[in-house]
């Protein structure tokens, strides 16, 4: 018989406080080993827990609403395979990177890492740009090259550095993309050389790129905090010569806690009513290269940001008119499109149930329009990473999507600059690295050996550091057999020694 | 060929190209796969760094200009419009590796026997005397040279009504060859054909962008209640159709094929 003294030691089973959603694999922060990872929901926040038998526990935060993260699986799109893989499958996900027989998405966008000099040093700096490398022509050529013998008709492709227009061949770099069939180039800039150099400038508006700007809000401080200095004027003068020369820009803001989230309605808000600007991409810091001291429970997250943008626009925007983007793993980015006509702004999710076009796994059956076909082609394109704003292309599909709903009086041509995307991309960095989510990446890094890296197993992993290194070495010992040959030609060329 | 009956369908082209419709259809390409095809065709034909190239019918010079940059090679275009031809000169780079000049494919005022290889894209279907167009380009070529060809195929007698006359002709139909057809045209002419090579799915991918302009389009007329264009637009969504099936049935394609000169 059990004595009342012992009652209260009966041991009681008690509830987690967290639901355990799922396991997939991740990577050590220390020392980058693989390792599982849990994914938990606790207190309607996604975290992800994972253990290093060396450097023991991790916790931080992936998505601070579970709701959105867990709806946001409906929108995952059957991938599209690449043409060929440059790989083999060894070691596994993510070290056999390159691409290999086993991702699960073709390339939507590429980078080419043009150089690793850069003419900012910023405190915040994902590709820790500074000394290293600086590709050659050949080597650019060559990538290319084989990006389309990868793709067959790739549609995007982005320079990027280090800083791309401090290299002297970038203008050269765009017309080989272009000669090679690739429609859209982009130029992904601190917009140092755009406000600074008028014939810079002028080479560029000739080759017209959609040009990447780096732009993080609109206080000094936030320029002081993310990147060393105020920018504020300098990015406000190139963005007006952007504007000037007719060119088209997107605004790419990295956002952290306690520096910028409270900017990001007024970011959105600049974005809309400047002649330049095409769209918004949002990207919360990753923690990796350069980054400022965070705590990972703090980190910025998708959510985040919509919140921001719906609480400082003023209710020009509600939480329903971001939706997942379905050619990469749904978690990784959301997008909407908006509708913009002197101060009205429309977003394009307010004119359609869009769920009802891209849930590719509860299929509801609810009545279509008889162009649904065309509808759901439209919104897969404006709804990828190949999308690019500023372009007849996305114009032509906003329309078709939305077109009924909305009372447009542009002709193609001019309805482009009616059209606004905002983005907002989840990078991954150590903390928050997902296997499941890099093996259907479809932004990759092309390197001069011809693979093309997924962006964040090429950031997180150790393939960053390794390929500049390699280019780096090789680059010094061409400049070291420069040198000699240069002696050389000198010591030949000089007077014979005094006993002649 | 009558240097009239090209001009006849040059301007044909050129009035057409104004037109919503074939704005729809061609976009900012010039051919099927646009300078992605240009490069495969460069390739198939193994274009070398200081080959001297002809392009015919080289338009405003997009593909000559390319084609030099990624194969380093010369690359001289020969171009029946005057006014495209300026457009090339105006546009074409002090440093570029191409130049253009005046010509018709069909007496062709360049070199004998000093050419390595010539393209000609999207054209032949074009040009009445074919026969002719291609005795030209052999005379033209070195020993060995290399002969590139891309265009549109056709079987006989299967293009709808609704796509004979001027529809037909901008989009080079009405006078195109079967695959066999250019083979027999590349041998009887002085070539052995050594690549032939299905690019059909560039007529697709052109057909889903054009359904999406178009879906686009005339959900703006139907909004603006506008139908200045009349019934063929309405229509269009079953030329697509019929288009898609024609390709799907392989009486449509789109087809490159290289010949080597014989001795």
């Amino acid at each position: 018989m059990v004595k009342p003294a012992d009652k209260a030691k009966v041991r009681v089973k008690q509830d987690a406080d967290y639901i355990f959603h799922e396991l997939t694999r991740s990577i050590c922060p220390e020392c980058k080993t693989v390792i599982d990872a849990q994914i938990l929901i606790k207190d309607n926040k996604v975290l992800m827990r994972k253990r290093c038998p060396e450097h023991g526990w991790f916790t931080g935060i992936i998505s601070s609403d579970a709701q959105m993260y867990v709806d946001s699986v409906k929108f995952n799109k059957p991938g599209t395979l690449p043409l060929e893989t440059s790989t083999e499958v060894k070691d596994g996900c993510p070290l056999d990177c390159g691409l290999c027989p086993e991702h699960k998405q073709h390339m939507c966008l590429a980078l080419i890492e043009v150089n690793t000099a850069c003419n900012l040093n910023c405190p915040i700096c994902f590709a820790n740009a500074g000394m290293g490398y600086s590709l050659t022509m050949e080597q650019v050529e060559f990538m290319l090259d084989r990006f389309v013998e990868t793709e067959g008709d790739p549609e995007v492709i982005q320079f990027s550095g280090g800083e791309p227009t401090i290299h002297p061949d970038l203008m050269d770099m765009i017309q080989a993309a272009k000669d090679r069939g690739i429609r859209q180039v982009m130029v992904n800039t601190n917009g140092v050389r755009i406000a600074r150099d008028d014939k810079f400038l002028d080479e560029l508006a000739k080759q017209n790129p959609v040009i990447y700007f780096q732009f993080d809000g609109l206080r000094p401080e936030t320029y002081v905090t993310i990147r060393g200095e105020d920018l504020l004027d300098l990015k406000l003068k190139a963005l007006d010569r952007l504007a000037e020369k007719g060119m088209d820009a997107v605004l790419v803001a990295a956002i952290e806690r306690g520096v910028n989230t409270d900017e990001v309605g007024a970011i959105l808000k600049f974005g809309l009513d400047h002649p330049a600007v095409r769209g918004v991409v949002f990207q919360p810091v990753t923690h990796v290269g350069r980054h400022i001291d965070f705590d990972p429970m703090e980190r910025v997250t998708i959510p985040d940001v919509i919140h921001g943008i719906v609480d400082q626009s003023d209710g020009r925007f509600i939480m329903e008119d971001f939706v997942p983007v379905p050619c990469c793993f749904p978690t990784c980015q959301v997008n909407s499109y908006v509708f913009v006509d002197g101060d009205k702004t429309v977003p394009l999710p307010k004119m359609l149930d869009i769920d009802q076009y891209l849930d590719y796994i509860t299929n509801r059956a609810l009545p279509k329009p008889t162009n649904s076909k065309d509808v759901q082609a439209a919104l897969e394109k404006l709804w990828s990473a190949s999308a690019v704003p500023g372009t007849e292309d996305t114009a032509s599909q906003f329309e078709c999507a939305c077109g009924p709903g909305l009372e447009l009086g542009y002709e193609l041509s001019h309805l482009k600059d009616h059209i606004f995307q905002i983005a907002i991309k989840d990078f991954l960095d150590p903390w928050t690295f997902n296997v499941k989510q890099v093996m259907k990446c479809c932004v990759g890094i092309l390197v001069p050996d011809g693979r093309i890296i997924p962006f964040c197993a090429y950031n997180s992993v150790g393939y960053r550091e390794e390929i500049r290194d390699q280019l780096a070495g090789e680059q010094k010992l061409e400049n070291a057999r420069k040198k000699i040959a240069l002696a050389e030609q000198i010591n030949s060329a000089a007077p014979q020694s005094a006993d002649d | 060929m009558g240097l009239q009956s090209e001009a006849e369908a040059k301007a044909c082209c050129a009035d057409l190209y104004q037109s919503d419709m074939a704005k729809l259809i061609m976009g900012d390409t010039l051919h099927p796969g646009g300078l992605g095809l240009t490069n495969r065709l460069g390739r198939l034909m193994g274009l070398r760094p200081g080959d001297l190239v002809a392009d015919l019918a080289s338009a405003c010079g997009e593909s000559a200009q390319a084609l030099g940059r990624v194969f380093r090679c010369s690359v001289l275009g020969v171009e029946f419009g005057a006014e495209a031809v300026r457009h090339a000169h105006d546009t074409t780079p002090e440093k570029s590796r191409a130049r253009f000049v005046r010509g018709d494919a069909e007496n062709l005022p360049l070199r004998t026997g000093a050419f390595d290889a010539v393209v000609c894209e999207c054209s032949m279907s074009l040009f009445i005397n074919k026969g002719l167009a291609v005795t030209e380009t052999a005379r033209l070529l070195k020993p060995g040279g290399r002969f590139g060809l891309s265009d549109v195929t056709i079987e006989p007698g299967v293009l709808p009504e609704e796509l004979e006359g001027d529809l037909g002709q901008v989009l080079c139909m009405t006078n195109a060859l079967t695959t066999d057809g250019y083979v027999d045209l590349l041998e009887r002419g002085g070539f052995t054909v050594t690549e032939s090579l299905d690019a059909s799915a560039e007529i697709i991918k052109i057909l889903d962008e054009v359904q999406g302009k178009l879906a686009a389009f005339l959900a703006f007329q139907r909004m603006t209640g506008s139908s200045e264009s009349g019934g063929q637009l309405e229509r269009s969504p079953e030329l697509i159709a019929m288009v898609r099936e024609m390709v799907k049935s392989g009486d449509l394609g789109y087809w490159l094929f290289v010949g080597e000169k014989r001795d």
